[in-house]
């Protein structure tokens, strides 16, 4: 128990000493903003895609297959390309108790086929799953998955522009979700995790976490006036740490099991963005919506206001 | 912590409630399994992810696309599906910006078979042979006379080359092919849409005389169609007399019934000389196999085509998938222990943070009441458990257990106020993340009444500004970017149909969200306050 105390004890000595100077940090934010753009643009240039799409948005044909034998994936290509399949591609699937064929296709490939080439090399394989898509309907789910984005994204903006009223808190805030959101991807580009309908159903939960985080902050710093800034950022920082830190573990967990039981799928998937997501919240949050709105209490930032009065409707 | 006090509040009394009534709907139940091992079985609805299943959309390749049409598609599946035996299908129409498909859904995972039995039209067509050597007449209302030249088949002036269909006396003629020494032609004796019953109870599979099994099934054929066997019938030869007679053609080979699905040829068989001389109106069906299970599986899909009929207009499988039921219960497990084990490591956070296991425990029984009442009330009613939906259930865990250290960190500051105002701060920064919440997940269930809410809310966010005594610039602003947005994206075609695969991930985002600040919130904040926990003074 007084271990945890000490913790947070050091924790607080930590933020006091970096209160003061907490503008400085501000470059934190920003520069993982930066680093995300670059990775995204990175990849764009490199492989013509934002994000790896999955299949939900590429079409083709994914079987996943349990086999008796033990298989290398390189034997398995060439005895496609040998039978006519030459875009096949076989990948191992691994879990905690066995190793499962995945073959992909950029076509419609059945199962009949897939299946007399493994059995006449000598495979004894069982289906477990099997999806195929035409490429014409993937194309129009992908145009319809961006669409919800942006009307999710646009909900979200109007829910916080009317919460705070204030122009200067909301775009603090919609940066921040922003930010999360480009980080996860970038995080997405790395891990090589595609963009398929679940992973972006959780890059559009990220903004339900990461507005969690953002309103205790803003709620706290702008609505409570009691106490001195300073305690008032640093209440909110504990409690959005702890709230992050448990969307971290219970996300990371799911990562976990699913992973062990039945490998890479949209569970870890899923799992994986929001951990990502929520781990870039912390910075972009305490380091960096926290800055703006510091500096917006204490009063420096006028010129949106200014702005906002030059208007010709005002 | 004073027990007594709380008893009187009625949050905590609606929190208990509805666990019960969550664990009568959940209703946990021992079940035998196969090998008489028992297994709890519960109430919940299992997506096909989880049980085992396929999934099959298939597109609609006519010239209009209209829900009539797809509806229709729709049905003659539906009674292919369920005459073939399989259950628990669903079968829908679905609307994928602007066109028309149908989705089927199918707790079966031989999507082989499912694909067949979905992609074939379902034409079928009993046929004749009518052999031209020289010259041949052919009877039906009237006599008619086949005149071969030069590969050529003239009758009624007409003539005809290989390949070629053609009408006389409302049957339909096909003319295959000339062999050289003669023009083979076939006449329908009867067709799909002959057939008024199915009778799948009298089918039999046995194995036929030379090798493998044979099949065979008796159908009714309306007493017209009947008529018509008849006087086709007639054109032929009987090799005998009495029952064993059979119908030969005039070169004394034997007289067969060709039988084609989707012009296919199934299978040969000879004919009786019985349907010349009197009106049939039960034929049989007969096909064969190699093995005896081919048999019967060919059996039951014929039967299923039959009795379905044909498909109104040409289908497209665009998309199939499927999860055996072996994946299926992986993932289940994977869900179940993915629950658990988040919520332990939540406690473990907690913990962590407060140092006070009297937290711990009410925050984690929250948090597990929450799961309960979802799989309980709702996976058991109205929404079914799939993948989506079980990640749906951590983050709808997760934003429960965020809001429970709001409240919990407004409890231990600020003590000047009394608890009523810090728990109405707690409860606005609650019910903002919420709106939030459920703003970003409505999308995925429905885009475009969620793009018109956008328009709306610009409307109104614009009506607001100018009739309120101080107007906000920003309203306008906001309010102006809405509406253009919506209008916009309303060009798209906004589609729920392509987002299904995640539906569920926000429907139970919605609703934990929805019992979360409804149910169990406010009877945490009651606990809360009952409980001498007076915040950490750090």
């Amino acid at each position: 128990m007084s271990n945890t105390i000490r913790i947070l004890v050091n924790f607080e000595q930590y933020f006091n000493q970096l209160y003061p100077n907490l503008e400085k940090y501000f470059f934190v934010p920003l520069a993982m903003i930066a680093f995300a753009l670059l990775v995204l643009t990175g990849n764009y240039l490199v492989n013509g895609q934002v994000l790896n799409l999955g299949l939900d948005f590429t079409g083709g044909t994914e079987m996943q297959f349990s086999v008796e034998e033990d298989f290398s994936t390189t034997e398995i290509e060439s005895a496609f390309s040998a039978a006519g399949f030459d875009d096949i591609e076989a990948l191992e699937q691994v879990t905690a108790d066995e190793t499962y064929l995945v073959i992909r296709f950029p076509g419609d490939l059945r199962e009949e086929e897939a299946e007399s080439v493994l059995n006449d090399n000598g495979y004894n394989i069982e289906l477990q799953s099997l999806s195929t898509l035409d490429a014409t309907v993937s194309s129009e789910f992908f145009t319809q998955a961006m669409l919800a984005f942006a009307i999710a994204f646009t909900i979200m903006s109007i829910v916080v522009f009317i919460a705070f009223k204030d122009l200067v808190p909301s775009f603090a805030v919609i940066f921040a979700i922003a930010g999360d959101i480009l980080f996860a991807m970038s995080g997405m580009a790395i891990l090589g995790i595609p963009l398929t309908l679940g992973s972006l159903a959780a890059l559009l939960m990220l903004i339900g976490y990461s507005v969690d985080t953002d309103i205790v902050l803003s709620t706290r710093v702008l609505k409570q006036r009691r106490g001195s800034l300073k305690s008032r950022v640093w209440s909110s920082t504990k409690t959005g740490i702890t709230m992050s830190s448990g969307g971290i573990a219970g996300f990371t967990l799911l990562y976990a099991v699913s992973w062990m039981i039945v490998g890479p799928s949209e569970l870890s998937n899923i799992a994986a963005v929001m951990v990502i997501g929520l781990v870039a919240d912390m910075p972009i949050t305490w380091l960096g919506n926290a800055v703006i709105l510091k500096k917006y209490e204490e009063g420096d930032i006028q010129a949106l206001s200014k702005i906002e009065d030059k208007l010709p409707w005002s | 912590m004073e027990l007594k006090p709380l008893l009187k509040e009625w949050r905590i009394w609606l929190l208990l409630a509805t666990l019960i009534v969550s664990l009568v709907m959940l209703n946990p139940h021992y079940v035998e399994d196969e090998q008489g091992d028992l297994t709890i079985a519960t109430g919940i609805n299992q997506g096909l992810d989880l049980q085992g299943g396929t999934n099959v959309l298939v597109s609609i390749e006519s010239e209009e696309n209209t829900q009539e049409i797809a509806d229709q598609v729709g049905n003659v599946l539906e009674q292919r599906i369920n005459a073939f035996g399989l259950t628990q299908a669903s079968i829908r129409t679905v609307n994928l910006a602007g066109e028309y498909m149908v989705q089927v859904e199918v707790a079966d995972t031989d999507q082989a078979q499912i694909r067949e039995l979905i992609e074939q039209e379902g034409t079928f067509e009993a046929r004749m042979p009518v052999h031209v050597v020289d010259e041949k007449e052919y009877t039906l209302f009237d006599t008619h006379t086949f005149t071969r030249e030069n590969g050529e088949v003239t009758v009624n002036d007409t003539t005809y080359n290989p390949g070629d269909e053609f009408e006389l006396d409302g049957s339909q003629f096909y003319y295959q092919n000339d062999t050289g020494e003669r023009a083979e032609l076939e006449v329908v004796a009867y067709s799909g849409s002959d057939i008024e019953q199915v009778l799948t109870s009298e089918g039999s599979v046995g194995p036929a005389q030379t090798e493998g099994y044979e099949y065979q099934f008796p159908v009714i054929i309306t007493r017209e169609s009947a008529e018509n066997v008849q006087r086709v019938a007639q054109n032929y030869e009987s090799d005998g007399i009495g029952d064993d007679a059979r119908l030969i053609r005039d070169d004394g080979e034997f007289a067969q019934l060709a039988l084609y699905v989707d012009d296919e040829l199934r299978n040969e068989l000879t004919m009786a000389a019985v349907f010349g001389s009197q009106v049939i109106q039960q034929p049989f069906i007969t096909g064969s196999a190699e093995s005896e299970g081919e048999a019967r599986s060919n059996m039951e899909e014929l039967q299923a085509i039959l009795q379905s009929g044909s498909l109104p207009a040409t289908i497209q499988v665009e998309s199939i998938s499927t999860v055996s039921a072996a994946l299926g219960d992986r993932f289940m497990q994977a869900a179940l222990l993915s629950i658990f084990s988040s919520l332990l490591a939540v406690s473990g956070i907690i913990y962590l943070r407060y140092g006070d296991p009297r937290l711990v425990i009410p925050i984690v029984v929250t948090g597990s009441s929450e799961v309960f009442i979802l799989l309980g009330a709702f996976f058991s009613t109205l929404i079914t458990l799939d993948l989506a939906a079980i990640a749906g259930i951590i983050a709808a865990v997760g934003t429960g257990v965020d809001d429970q250290i709001i409240i919990t960190d407004e409890r231990g500051k600020d003590k000047l106020r009394s608890w009523k105002q810090r728990l109405k701060r707690a409860f606005f920064v609650i019910f903002t993340a919420a709106a939030t919440t459920i703003g970003a997940m409505a999308p995925l269930i429905n885009p475009s009444t969620s793009n018109l809410a956008i328009g709306a809310a610009g409307l109104g966010l614009i009506g607001y500004s100018l009739y309120s005594r101080r107007p906000k610039p920003m309203y306008i602003v906001l309010g102006s970017f809405a509406i253009i947005f919506s209008v916009i994206a309303f060009q798209f075609n906004p589609s729920a149909f392509a987002l299904q695969s995640v539906r569920g991930f926000a429907i139970t985002t919605i609703i934990g969200v929805l019992v979360g600040i409804t149910i169990t919130r406010p009877a945490y904040a009651k606990f809360l306050e009952h409980m001498d926990y007076e915040g950490d003074q750090s």
